[in-house]
């Protein structure tokens, strides 16, 4: 047989002889795996049970839990590593927090100074302005009081010299009748030597107003001639007859006082106003006639109403807010008695402090059209004009005697009323008839109802009778269509507010009961805002709730922070 | 003391008495899964309410002259439906279908006039209230839309027959159905409260309720 006859059989006994040895192995291993097994159901039963040996078992669990708790050292690594960061940044922060804190302060301070800088400079201004609107005061009431002088001189000097004419008429008149013993001079022409005496001499015709040189006539160069020292003696008639004669001189003499003091002011009132570029609230239109004015010129200077430029330089004034509100309310112009009588109470003032009175009335004023929300008048920059003042008014306001009340009072009372604005009778605070001027009008759609509630709740819409002292339960119904009022006959919502002790586990607690309540409207959410160790808790409650039930769950809610 | 009828513990009526117990004794009325439990101890009356959930208790002074119920009243305030489904409809075309809207259990004192005088409103927490600046207070619930009537559970709820049409030419998808319904107009029947059918219609982007 040859090799290749013998091959195939070499190789399948030796493939028979192989698997034979490999399937002993086969089971053994078998063997070996089943008890592995085997042990393992013991040990995971023992384990189950209890009653597993100790140091296999606690090996194991050991193992276990450092393979459990491998993630959590890693994540535990990290926290730690971020939260020395987060540390860092936070000192890193503080710092910077501080830093800026300093800077901040420091130019706060900068600003101060030169805030305090600016008006101590501003107010020097004003304390110059002031002092040389006082030296111009001082030289004006100079200038006024050596006018007086001179013009008195002259007067004087002129009757003088008008009386020693009369007087030596009427002795040439008497000397013929009866005797010769002159008595002694008595009336305003005076003792010659008295009046030679004591009155300075003044040049002759200089300075007399035309009018006293027309009523002197041709006579003044007689005036100086020596005085007589006495009278003719004479009857009583004699005396009454010139009397009369001089009644016409004396007026002559009051005219021309008056005309002189006429010419003075006239002078006086051209000079500028010295605080008028301090005037802010209506600087585009500046009077020309704001002159440094007393109130003693100002009634002198104003005896009729045909004074120079009454009508539009008042109203000027009036547009500018120049003249107090008070003299706005009375509907009449300066011109005439009362507004004199006015400025005639002002002596003792200052005109400055009348300026800045006005001036803060007028804030004042616009103040309460702003809050009103009335349509302002042109006077103030607005569209709609004043509204008329009634007779009733305007002679109420007459009446109202200024002496009890200050100048001030009196002006702002006018001026509200001018204005048409809430005085202080008429304010909502006080809760008289005016308060229907503001809440009935306004708001006709609110309707206040006071429930009488012990907790703190209110309406969406502010009451302007409510005292913030007072918590006060309102329903107030908002404008709405009238398909809907009809329909629904709701109003808004009744909203509790309530302010509790808690943290944020009573914040959970608190939204749990509120979200549950079928009392508590879903819409409007309840609000629940924590801050400093509080809770403020806003809901609304459904309507036709009972006090009873409102105080329920508001109890309800203080137990559960509690 | 059961809610309804013997033969039919599930049935609903609109009124149900609750007897004032005897001093230290106590009665009781089941309304679904909600039970009511008088008592009269020491001149006073507690009422307890629980659903198995949360219970609340009220406290009574009733006069000798006069009878507590229990009246099942229809919520006072519009009531806007959820529909639980989509609900979309083509143009032109109608659904018949019943909803349901949970009643509002009323503790009601009667005196010897018979004078109807509401003490507690028990309200469901099924019924959330809502109000809005454009329409004021509302109720609002979710329903399932069901093409039979409903099978009776015992719970105090109206069912609301209901047709919707769609007169535009754009599918309706409703969001919600608003229905308003007054205690007169409850209707108690085998054992139901129920309205009469209820026509709606889709226009402006709403359903509306057709009137007649």
């Amino acid at each position: 047989m040859s090799v290749r006859t013998w091959w195939p059989l070499l190789l399948g006994c030796a493939l028979f002889t192989a698997c034979e040895a490999r399937t002993v192995e086969v089971q053994g291993l078998d063997e070996l795996t089943a008890e592995i097994r085997s042990q393992r159901l013991l040990n995971r039963q023992r384990a189950k049970a209890g009653v597993g040996s100790n140091g296999g078992t606690v090996e194991v669990r050991a193992a276990q839990i450092q393979l459990a708790m491998a993630p959590l050292r890693d994540v535990l690594t990290q926290l730690a590593t971020s939260q020395s960061e987060l540390s860092g940044r936070q000192a890193t922060l503080t710092q910077e927090m501080r830093r800026w804190t300093q800077l901040l302060v420091q130019s706060m301070q900068s600003e101060r100074s030169d805030e305090a800088s600016k008006l101590s400079e501003r107010l020097a201004e004003l304390e110059k302005s002031i002092a040389e609107q006082d030296q111009r005061h001082r030289k004006v009431e100079e200038l006024i009081g050596s006018a007086l002088d001179n013009t008195a001189d002259k007067l004087e000097l002129f009757l003088n010299r008008v009386g020693a004419t009369t007087d030596s008429a009427t002795s040439e008149a008497v000397s013929p009748k009866g005797g010769g013993q002159p008595t002694p001079a008595t009336g305003p022409t005076g003792n010659g030597e008295a009046n030679s005496a004591g009155l300075p001499k003044a040049p002759t015709g200089t300075g007399a107003p035309p009018a006293v040189k027309k009523a002197a006539g041709g006579q003044a160069p007689e005036a100086s001639a020596p005085p007589t020292t006495g009278q003719p003696d004479g009857s009583a008639g004699n005396m009454a007859s010139q009397r009369s004669s001089l009644a016409w001189l004396w007026g002559l003499a009051v005219m021309s006082l008056v005309s002189g003091f006429v010419l003075l002011f006239s002078k006086k009132r051209g000079q500028p106003l010295a605080i008028a570029p301090e005037m802010q609230f209506a600087p585009e239109q500046p009077s020309s006639g704001d002159g440094p004015r007393t109130p003693r010129t100002i009634t002198e200077a104003r005896p009729a109403s045909s004074y120079q430029g009454v009508g539009d330089h008042e109203t000027d004034e009036l547009v500018t807010g120049d003249v107090l509100l008070g003299d706005l309310a009375s509907g009449e112009l300066p011109h005439d008695a009362q507004a004199e009588g006015q400025e005639a109470d002002g002596i003792d003032k200052p005109e400055i402090e009348e300026l800045w009175a006005a001036a803060a009335l007028l804030g004042e004023a616009i103040g309460r059209l702003k809050q009103t929300g009335e349509p302002i008048p042109p006077e103030l920059g607005g569209q709609q004009p004043l509204p008329e003042i009634p007779d009733s008014d305007r002679q109420q306001a007459e009446v109202i005697p200024r002496n009890s009340l200050g100048n001030a009072q009196i002006d702002e009372v006018d001026a509200v009323r001018t204005l048409g604005l809430p005085g202080p009778d008429r304010s909502p605070v006080d809760g008289k008839q005016s308060d229907g001027a503001l809440t009935s009008d306004n708001h006709t759609d609110d309707t206040v109802i006071d429930l009488g509630h012990p907790g703190d709740i209110d309406a969406h819409a502010p009451s302007l009778v409510n005292t913030p002292e007072e918590p006060v339960t309102v329903i107030t119904i908002p404008p709405a269509s009238a398909h809907t009022a009809a329909r629904h006959t709701s109003s808004a919502p009744i909203t509790c507010h309530l302010h509790l002790s808690g943290d944020e586990h009573a914040e959970g607690r608190v939204r749990n009961i509120l979200g549950q309540d079928p009392r508590v409207l879903v819409s409007p959410a309840p609000q629940v805002r924590t801050g400093m160790g509080e809770l403020e808790v806003s809901y609304a409650l459904l309507p036709g709730l009972t006090a009873g039930e409102r105080s329920l769950l508001e109890q309800q809610l203080r137990d559960t922070v509690t | 003391m059961l809610a309804a009828s013997e033969p039919n513990p599930a049935a609903l009526a609109r009124s149900m008495p609750l007897p004032r117990p005897s001093p230290g004794a106590a009665s009781r009325v089941q309304l679904g899964r909600a039970e009511l439990v008088l008592e009269h101890s020491h001149g006073s009356y507690s009422l307890l309410w629980s659903d198995g959930r949360e219970a609340r208790r009220y406290l009574l002074g009733l006069s000798k002259s006069g009878q507590l119920s229990i009246e099942l009243r229809a919520p006072k305030l519009p009531v806007r439906i959820v529909p639980r489904e989509l609900l979309t409809i083509v143009p032109n075309a109608r659904m018949r279908g019943f909803m349901t809207i949970p009643l509002v259990p009323t503790v009601v004192w009667r005196d010897g006039r018979n004078q109807p005088q509401t003490l507690i409103e028990l309200h469901q927490p099924s019924l959330q209230g809502h109000w809005d600046e454009s329409s004021g207070h509302s109720i609002q619930t979710s329903a399932s839309w069901m093409v039979r009537f409903p099978f009776q559970t015992g719970e105090p709820q109206i069912v609301v027959p209901l047709r919707l049409y769609n007169a535009t030419s754009e599918p309706a998808c409703p969001g919600h159905l608003e229905l308003t319904i007054r205690d007169e107009d409850l209707v108690e029947i085998r054992g139901s409260i129920v309205v009469r059918p209820r026509r709606m219609r889709w226009s402006d982007s709403d359903m509306k309720e057709c009137t007649k």
